[in-house]
Parts: C-alpha cells; sequence; structure tokens
C-alpha cells in the first residue's frame, strides 16, 4: 500500500471520512456519527477528500455515490488506482439500484439508501468498522511475515520453497546435494525464524501472503 | 237642362264644378258642345296622371316594403338612440336579441339591457360616438332577464348632420367569444401537457433534490434521538439541531413549490416579472439534470434590464425546454466543454432578447427546417412538442424565437418579449 500519503493518523480511534457535497447531508451525517461517539472528518468533493485523505488504522469512507465533478465511482476508481485499502459504504438515492450494484461491482462493502432507516447507518457504520480494524490486523501481521522472511539464508529460502512444493525431507535433501539430517536442522531454523509451530502453519501463513 | 254628375267630395272642386254648369247653361249650343268636348279631354288627361300617380304610388310603396323588410330582418340589430339613449327606432333583429317588442322599446332606455358591469363601458362608448361625430366601435354585454348574457359589437355612427341621433349595429360575437375560449382552453391544457411532459423527464433529478433534504432531516433525527438517550442530555445542541431540521424543511418546500408552480394548469396572468429572477427559476428546475452530467450555466446581462409583461410560467416553460435541449446538446461533449451561456439584453426600450448558447453538438440538419414544428424530435423519450410549444408561447407574448448556429460549433436560441404587451397580442 502507498505510504506516499503520507504518516498515518495517530490516534487509534476510528474515523469516518465523510464525502457528500450537499453541506447539509454532510452536517447531518457529522451530528448522527457524533452522536454514537464516532470522529469524522468531512470533504465536500472526491478531489477534497483524495487531496487530505491521510491512512488510519480504523477509518472507513462514507460515500455519495452522486456528485458533481468527480462522482462516487469514479473516486472508488481511484482509491483501487492509488491501492488507498478503505472500506467504503456507498449513500445511494432512494430506488437507486443500478448506482448501488455499480458501486458494489466496483469494491464498495455496503451500500446504504438515503434516506436511512433506523439504525441502517450505524449498523452499517459499525461493521464496515469492524473490517477496518480486521484488514488493518491482517495487514500488520502479514508486515511482521515478511519482516521474518527477510530474516532467512539463502539456503533456508531454497528449502522453504521445497518444502512448500510438499516434498518430503530426503527428496529436497537429494535435490540440493546435502544430507537429510541438514535438511532438517533448515527446517527448524525455518519455523523458528518464522515463529511457526508445524508445518501446515508454515504453508498457510506463507501462501497467505502470497496472495494464493 | 239637367246634368248627371256625381256629387264632389271637395266642396271647394264642388263649387268650381256648379260655376261651369252656370256658364255653360247661358251659352248657346255650338259654345256648349264645343266646353264639353274639351272638358272630356281634360278628363282624360287626369284620368292618365291619376293612373300614373297610382304606378309611381305603389312603386314607393314596394320600395318602402323592401327597404323595411332589409331593415327589420338585417343579421344586424339596428337601433337608433337620441342623445338621451332613448330608443327611437329599433328593427326586428335588435328586439329578438332582446326578447322584446319594438313597442316595449321605443321610449326607453338602452341601458335596461346592458350588462351591469359594462354599464360605464356603453356609457362612455355612446358618448364617445357623439363626440367625434363619427364611427365608433366597442364590444360590451347585454344583460336579458332569464338569458345568458350575450357579447355583442356595437359599430356605432353618428352623422354631421343629423347630430341628434346615433344608429347603433349590434352583432352578437358570444358564439365567436366562446370559440376563442375553447381554442385558449386547449392552448392551454396542451401547454400544460408540455410541462408535465418536462417534469416526467426531470423527475429523477428533482426527486434527488427533494430526497438530499429530507435526508439531511431523516438523519438529524436519528442523531436527535441519540443524543436524548445520552445521560448528560446537551440541549443547545439539540437546539441547534432543531433548528437545522427546520431549514432542511424549508429547503424541500421551496423544491416543493417550484414543482407545484410549474405544474398547474391555468397560468395565463400577465405581469412586469424580473427577467433574471424567472431564468433563475427555469435553471433551479433543470439544475439536478444539468449537475448529473457536469454542466455549468452561466448568465450575463447586458445594460440596464427592463421587466417585460409575461406569463411567468410559460417563460419558464420556454426555458426549460431550451435549457433541456442545451443540456441534451451538450451531453455528447468533453466534459470542459459541457457549457450553456445564457445572455439577456436589452436592444431597445421596447424589447428584452434573451439568448441561450451551447457549444453542443449543434442542429442536425435533417431536423432543421422542422425545427419548431410539432413532433420534431431526435430523443426517444421526447414528444417532439417542446420547440413547437416554445416558440408559440413566444409569440403568444409578441415576441419570437429563432434559432442559430453557434462558432465555431453548437446551436444559439434567442427569443424576444415585448417590454409592453400589445392589447390584443395575448395569449
Amino acid at each position: 500500500m502507498s505510504e506516499a500519503k503520507g504518516t498515518a493518523d495517530q490516534t487509534s480511534e476510528p474515523l469516518l471520512y465523510v464525502v457528500d457535497d450537499d453541506p447539509a447531508m454532510r452536517d447531518a451525517l457529522q451530528a448522527l456519527l457524533t452522536s454514537v461517539g464516532l470522529r469524522s472528518l468531512a470533504f465536500s468533493s472526491a478531489a477534497e477528500f483524495l487531496e487530505q485523505y491521510r491512512p488510519h488504522p480504523e477509518a472507513c469512507l462514507l460515500l455519495d455515490i452522486r456528485m458533481p465533478g468527480m462522482s462516487g465511482l469514479e473516486l472508488q476508481r481511484r482509491l483501487i488506482d492509488e491501492q488507498i485499502e478503505i472500506p467504503v459504504i456507498v449513500i445511494t438515492g432512494h430506488g437507486d439500484v443500478s448506482m448501488a450494484v455499480e458501486a458494489m461491482k466496483a469494491g464498495a462493502v455496503d451500500f446504504v439508501e438515503k434516506p436511512f432507516r433506523e439504525q441502517a447507518l450505524i449498523d452499517r457504520v459499525t461493521a464496515c468498522l469492524k473490517i477496518a480494524r480486521e484488514t488493518h490486523q491482517a495487514r500488520q501481521e502479514r508486515a511482521a511475515l515478511e519482516g521474518r522472511l527477510n530474516r532467512l539464508s539463502n539456503r533456508e529460502h531454497q528449502v522453504l520453497e521445497q518444502i512448500l512444493e510438499g516434498k518430503p525431507s530426503k527428496v529436497i535433501g537429494a535435490d540440493l546435494e546435502i544430507s537429510r539430517k541438514t535438511v532438517d536442522v533448515h527446517r527448524g531454523r525455518i519455523m523458528e525464524k518464522l515463529g511457526v509451530k508445524n508445518v501446515a502453519e508454515l504453508v498457510r501463513q506463507v501462501t497467505a501472503i502470497r496472495g494464493r | 237642362m239637367m246634368h248627371d254628375y256625381q256629387k264632389l267630395e271637395d266642396p271647394d272642386l264642388q263649387r268650381r264644378l256648379e260655376e261651369e254648369l252656370e256658364l255653360l247653361s247661358g251659352q248657346d249650343q255650338t259654345q256648349q258642345a264645343r266646353r264639353l268636348h274639351e272638358l272630356s279631354v281634360y278628363q282624360i288627361e287626369l284620368e292618365m296622371q291619376n293612373r300614373e300617380l297610382r304606378e309611381a304610388q305603389a312603386e314607393v310603396e314596394e320600395v318602402r316594403d323592401r327597404y323595411v323588410h332589409l331593415y327589420e330582418f338585417a343579421p344586424v340589430g339596428y337601433v337608433t338612440l337620441d342623445r338621451k339613449g332613448i330608443v327611437r327606432q329599433i328593427n326586428k333583429t335588435a328586439t329578438r336579441l332582446l326578447n322584446t317588442t319594438s313597442n316595449n322599446m321605443v321610449g326607453r332606455p338602452l341601458t335596461l339591457f346592458v350588462a351591469r358591469e359594462d354599464l360605464k363601458h356603453y356609457m362612455r362608448h355612446v358618448e364617445h360616438a357623439f363626440a367625434c361625430c363619427g364611427h365608433v366601435v366597442d364590444e360590451f354585454r347585454l344583460q336579458v332577464p332569464g338569458r345568458e348574457p350575450v357579447t355583442v359589437r356595437a359599430d356605432t355612427f353618428v352623422s354631421a348632420g343629423d347630430d341628434d341621433e346615433c344608429r347603433m349595429a349590434l352583432i352578437d360575437v358570444s358564439e365567436q367569444k366562446r370559440a376563442q375560449a375553447t381554442a385558449r382552453e386547449h392552448r392551454e391544457a396542451l401547454l400544460h401537457a408540455g410541462r408535465l411532459s418536462m417534469l416526467g423527464e426531470l423527475s429523477s433529478g428533482i426527486a434527488h433534490e427533494i430526497s438530499q433534504p429530507v435526508g439531511a432531516i431523516a438523519t438529524y433525527a436519528e442523531a436527535l434521538r441519540n443524543m436524548a438517550g445520552l445521560e448528560k442530555v446537551p440541549v443547545q445542541e439539540i437546539v441547534d439541531v432543531v433548528g437545522k431540521i427546520a431549514a432542511q424543511s424549508e429547503r424541500a418546500g421551496v423544491v416543493l413549490d417550484r414543482i407545484r408552480t410549474f405544474g398547474r394548469r391555468d397560468t395565463h396572468c400577465q405581469a412586469h416579472e424580473d427577467i433574471l429572477d424567472v431564468i433563475a427559476e427555469a435553471i433551479g428546475l433543470v439544475d439536478p439534470a444539468l449537475k448529473a452530467g457536469g454542466v455549468v450555466v452561466s448568465v450575463r446581462h447586458r445594460g440596464t434590464l427592463l421587466d417585460p409583461a409575461i406569463d411567468r410560467v410559460q417563460i419558464i416553460q420556454v426555458l426549460v425546454n431550451l435549457l433541456q435541449n442545451a443540456n441534451e446538446a451538450v451531453s455528447g461533449v468533453p466534459p470542459d466543454e459541457r457549457q450553456i451561456d445564457i445572455e439577456v439584453a436589452v436592444p431597445d426600450r421596447s424589447w428584452v432578447e434573451v439568448v441561450v448558447a451551447d457549444k453542443g453538438v449543434g442542429i442536425a440538419a435533417e431536423v432543421r427546417d422542422r425545427l419548431f414544428m410539432p413532433f420534431c424530435t431526435n430523443r426517444p423519450e421526447g414528444l417532439g412538442l417542446g420547440l413547437s410549444l416554445s416558440s408559440s408561447i413566444v409569440q403568444g407574448h409578441g415576441g419570437r424565437l429563432w434559432a442559430q448556429d453557434n462558432i465555431p460549433r453548437g446551436a444559439v436560441f434567442r427569443f424576444t418579449l415585448p417590454v409592453f404587451h400589445e392589447e390584443g397580442s395575448g395569449p
């Protein structure tokens, strides 16, 4: 993910970004979020949001789909292009089904129709923040594992690749022209360095960060 | 001697006859015979003259009868009035119009049958005829008891040589008036249908415009509910939010009013209107559709503006139509060229000119000749009545609507509106 947008927001309090061209709608959304104790930042346009966005560990975006200038859908595309990972809840007009479908296809986590039914928005926001939190956690875990992988020696990397292909130590030893015992030593060092207890966990974690 | 003769009625002639006979009796036979012969000749001459006279009289009577017939049964009601407005003579057509008789009318004032609300108008008309000693024309209503009021056109004439009376010709124009009213009603219904069709096309945008304040209100209301559940209720904050809810409901009200006014059926009230205000109202109606396409509208004006006498709703209808067309035309060009320029000018003190220009796709060659004709459209959802109705509205105001090509691309629509409403040229 791009960190070029600046350093992450330091507070760990959840944060809602609100993008809506209508000042009243913006203000009402902020009032509602404040009333349930959620912090929010509001922007009048997609461009303004892109300019001022800072990564945050627990943030999501409430996005009005229908805006002059850059529309909600266009902003969603920009977020993907610029690899900005933030869960998006799209706000659509009542009965604007085709817009909602488009938004979901473009990667929105959820959509909510305006005017909101009781609690509908807050429930979705809560769910969305949970996703943000989990995504953030997974991202941190992945970063940690990547860091640990970097500590492996060249030989250990070679052994790891063979393990991932499912080969037993005997075959690995034959392939790399080393003894089976030496392979087992490498295997032990790899598991120790990566902090995993068994081969199953090793395979799961490494394939997870490789996106398979 | 005894003479056989009829006694004459006229005593004077009888006396002269007797003198003549006296004279004859004293003369000799030859003289008497000659005298008798002379008298016979006279008698023949007299009889001939008598016959000619009778013939002439018959002819006069025939002419008079023909004139009376023409006068009495003319398709036009004739009334002769003296300076006090008392009927001197009235023909049958006029008495039929008034459901009365000649005997009943002669010697009585015509005002008995003039509709009360037109009385002053009628009096002025007659006074004017006597004052100018010539021919004046006007319309007023007659009210015959037990009947519907009748609108008549009156041609009133006072001749210079005979200025103690006026002759008035009355034509019942009620039917014509009714036909005009019906035509006007049909036209209004058509214009109304045109406006409803426009509202249909604009409805999704308008719905969005109403859903904004309604959505804000619902959201504020939910925030209020949450705030009320807090342990320490922030009263001032609640009051603030309530104020915001009120403002948003007013905002929704403005949009609804605009639609209600535009969708109204009866308009036809002409007043001097601020043309910039009328333009702003039209833009307000099309605004959501313009915003959706990222179209920017600019309004400029040159010189001091005058307020034209217009039917506000109808001119908004023209502007909405032109804006919709322009919006459609620019939807096919790159986003940064999606611009509509409205300019208002006052070419002279009697006209206001409104120009709506775009840099869109322009007027297609195949529709150019039929642009202002009904059912000319290149939009699948359009009825093709927009420009024909707009043109008819502008003409109804005494103005003109026409189209030109924009340079280097696009279309320019211009229309003029008279600052002062001309009598009879109104819609």
